[in-house]
């Protein structure tokens, strides 16, 4: 199976030099490689504001393991969610919602994926890494643009099947470190529905964090805030860590 | 193993960081038949703390506190059209009477609804005492939860936790050996239930083996028997359907052959957001078309059987208006009476932690059918977390 970009640990990239010679394939290539920390564990702030201006807040323990082929996370915040958890194996294929008050796990289905999660501007395929980009999208380097002052390469991912939940999505990424900062989401009409902004990037334990993501809604004028409070890398896990056993605990 | 627990609890409140939660509830509900209109309501109140003192060692537990307002004294019987009325023995054994009231109070209580030790282990893991035991993957009915009842009104709510000894041994990933002792005065009364779960891709899927006294009320008085479980159940998903199934087979006694119960159900959420279930439910152990009785809403109303007749059809829809307001209704018809309940429902996040929802049910048939005596009801509840 193709690795798949995580968002839910977005995103830390190793220090790398720009590379006059890059092409649009390669400069995929070497985001999703350098994408994925080995393991990583965090405490997250996700702060959802809806059109009408009402803000809700979630706070996750949130692990993620295998390069982001797994990925945890309890609900910490609001008292409404607390204890309820969520697990995500195989690049998000498979994903289990736990309610602790019921003590009973449902499966999601696969079309439950691209669905507002927790009514945030974040799908469950945006957090569970649910984008298959480098199967499912042509990467094309359509050249060079400044963002806020920060000269980035634009990198065009095209949809190569209309099943697709973006028609395509445009990647800016800083020519010196090779680090995303800005990503566009277009529908299947090419409308721009969505922008994410990668904000806050310090390096943490030698891998470059966004400590801040801005998910912007551009339809439906909402705005989703997802915060690191905590952040490790320093961090192992086994592959039976990520199972229904440990959802539950 | 209730006063180990109780130390235990008091020696890791005093000792650890207790976590305190819960929420208070507020509810009034509104019902119709042809002779009377009912109503009443309650206030709630759940209190829960949670407290690791080790990193392998959880304890937690709730109190509920329920009061309840309104016509709080009820008749069963009102509920049941006279035609199923039973005609019993006199108390002065002179002759012979229709049972036409039979006292339903609702009381006031307060209680410890879950109150358990986990202990996590690298082979193990062990739960003792008052806890929340699941089984089944069905929405609406789970054939193989020898445990709980639902309401099929209200099928997500919590339910009141089971004393109980839980042991669940990982044997590989994905793979789980769980057994379940509900320990009773005696070992021949004592609950056992024994479930292999293991999954496969998109699919998880369980076997399981219970056996428990089955008690079967009925008037005079109620009867006990060996009530043998073999279940399978299965949820997955196909072309992004999500799919599940869960199948009881029951031996009610040595002598008769084994009865089957089982869903079958689907469930789909479009890009627009509009989710979509169905569940179909079949129970041998339900009276079959025309032969509705007495005793089957009584051992239905007393939950010794989940269903009154033998098949029916749940299907729910739910779409969210905004981020905030969410729009659902679910139907269940009674295949076999034909008869229908349809519910609509809206629910309302005023705050980060306060909910609100009102819930509309009209019932559809004739008076004698199940979903037919009634005729239409309501249900307002506020729900605040802290």
């Amino acid at each position: 199976m193709q690795r798949r970009i995580s968002f839910l640990f977005l995103i830390p990239i190793i220090l790398s030099a720009g590379d006059a010679d890059i092409t649009g394939p390669a400069l995929l290539e070497k985001i999703i490689t350098d994408m994925n920390p080995e393991n990583a564990r965090g405490i997250m702030i996700q702060t959802i504001t809806t059109s009408s201006g009402e803000q809700r807040t979630f706070k996750y323990e949130a692990y993620m393991g295998n390069r982001g082929e797994c990925s945890l996370m309890h609900y910490l915040e609001p008292a409404r969610v607390k204890g309820n958890a969520m697990l995500m194996t195989d690049y998000s294929d498979n994903i289990w919602m736990y309610n602790r008050r019921t003590d009973r796990v449902r499966k999601l289905a696969s079309s439950a994926r691209n669905q507002k999660f927790e009514g945030s501007d974040f799908t469950y395929e945006d957090l569970g890494s649910g984008d298959s980009w480098k199967k499912d999208y042509t990467a094309v380097l359509k050249g060079t643009e400044k963002i806020e002052g920060t000269k980035c390469y634009q990198l065009e991912l095209q949809a190569k099947s209309g099943d697709l939940s973006y028609r395509k999505m445009v990647c800016f990424v800083k020519m010196t470190d090779l680090f995303p900062i800005q990503i566009d989401y277009y529908d299947k009409n090419e409308v721009l529905t969505k922008t994410l902004y990668l904000q806050d990037i310090r390096d943490i334990e030698g891998i470059l964090t966004p400590l801040k993501m801005v998910m912007q809604n551009r339809l439906d004028n909402t705005t989703t805030v997802m915060e690191y409070l905590q952040i490790t890398y320093k961090v192992s896990f086994d592959r039976d860590f990520f199972t229904e056993r440990n959802l539950k605990r | 193993m209730k006063y180990l627990l109780i130390i235990l609890i008091v020696t890791s409140t005093l000792s650890a960081e207790v976590d305190w939660f819960g929420y208070y509830e507020g509810e009034g509900d509104w019902g119709k038949t042809p002779d009377i209109s009912l109503y009443y309501g309650y206030n709630k109140l759940r209190l829960d703390l949670d407290s690791k003192p080790s990193e392998n060692i959880r304890i937690s537990a709730d109190v509920i506190y329920e009061q309840f307002n309104g016509q709080t004294e009820l008749n069963f019987m009102d509920f049941i059209h006279s035609s199923y009325w039973p005609v019993i023995p006199n108390a002065d054994g002179t002759g012979f009477d229709t049972l036409s009231y039979l006292p339903y109070v609702l009381s006031d209580t307060l209680f410890l609804d879950n109150m358990f030790l986990e202990f996590h282990h690298k082979l193990f893991d062990l739960t003792l005492g008052k806890q929340q035991i699941s089984p089944g993957v069905g929405y609406a009915w789970n054939p193989t939860d020898i445990f709980n009842l639902k309401d099929i009104m209200d099928p997500t709510y919590e339910n009141i936790g089971i004393s109980a000894i839980t042991l669940a041994i990982p044997l590989a990933t994905r793979l789980t050996l769980t057994g379940i002792l509900q320990p009773k005065e005696s070992w021949d009364k004592t609950v056992q239930y024994y479930q292999l779960k293991g999954g496969i891709g998109r699919f998880d899927l369980s076997i399981l083996y219970s056996r428990s006294l089955l008690t079967q009320t009925g008037l005079p008085g109620s009867t006990n028997q060996v009530h043998d479980l073999y279940g399978f159940d299965l949820e997955g998903e196909l072309l992004g359907i999500g799919i599940r199934t869960e199948i009881a087979a029951h031996r009610l006694d040595y002598n008769k052959n084994l009865q089957y119960e089982y869903i079958l159900g689907a469930d789909y959420t479009f890009k627009n957001s509009l989710y979509i279930l169905t569940e179909y439910y079949h129970n041998d152990l339900g009276a079959k078309a025309g032969q509705t009785g007495f005793g089957d809403y009584l051992v239905y109303y007393s939950g010794e059987r989940k269903s009154i007749n033998q098949n029916y059809l749940f299907n729910l829809a739910m779409y969210p208006l905004t981020d905030l307001l969410d729009l659902s209704a679910f139907g269940i018809i009674n295949l076999d009476d034909k008869s229908i309940v349809i519910a609509p429902q809206l629910m309302y996040r005023i705050f980060q932690n306060v909910e609100i929802s009102l819930l509309g049910s009209w019932f559809v048939g004739d008076q004698t059918d199940e979903f037919g005596y009634q005729q239409f009801g309501a249900r307002l509840r506020l729900r605040a977390y802290f």
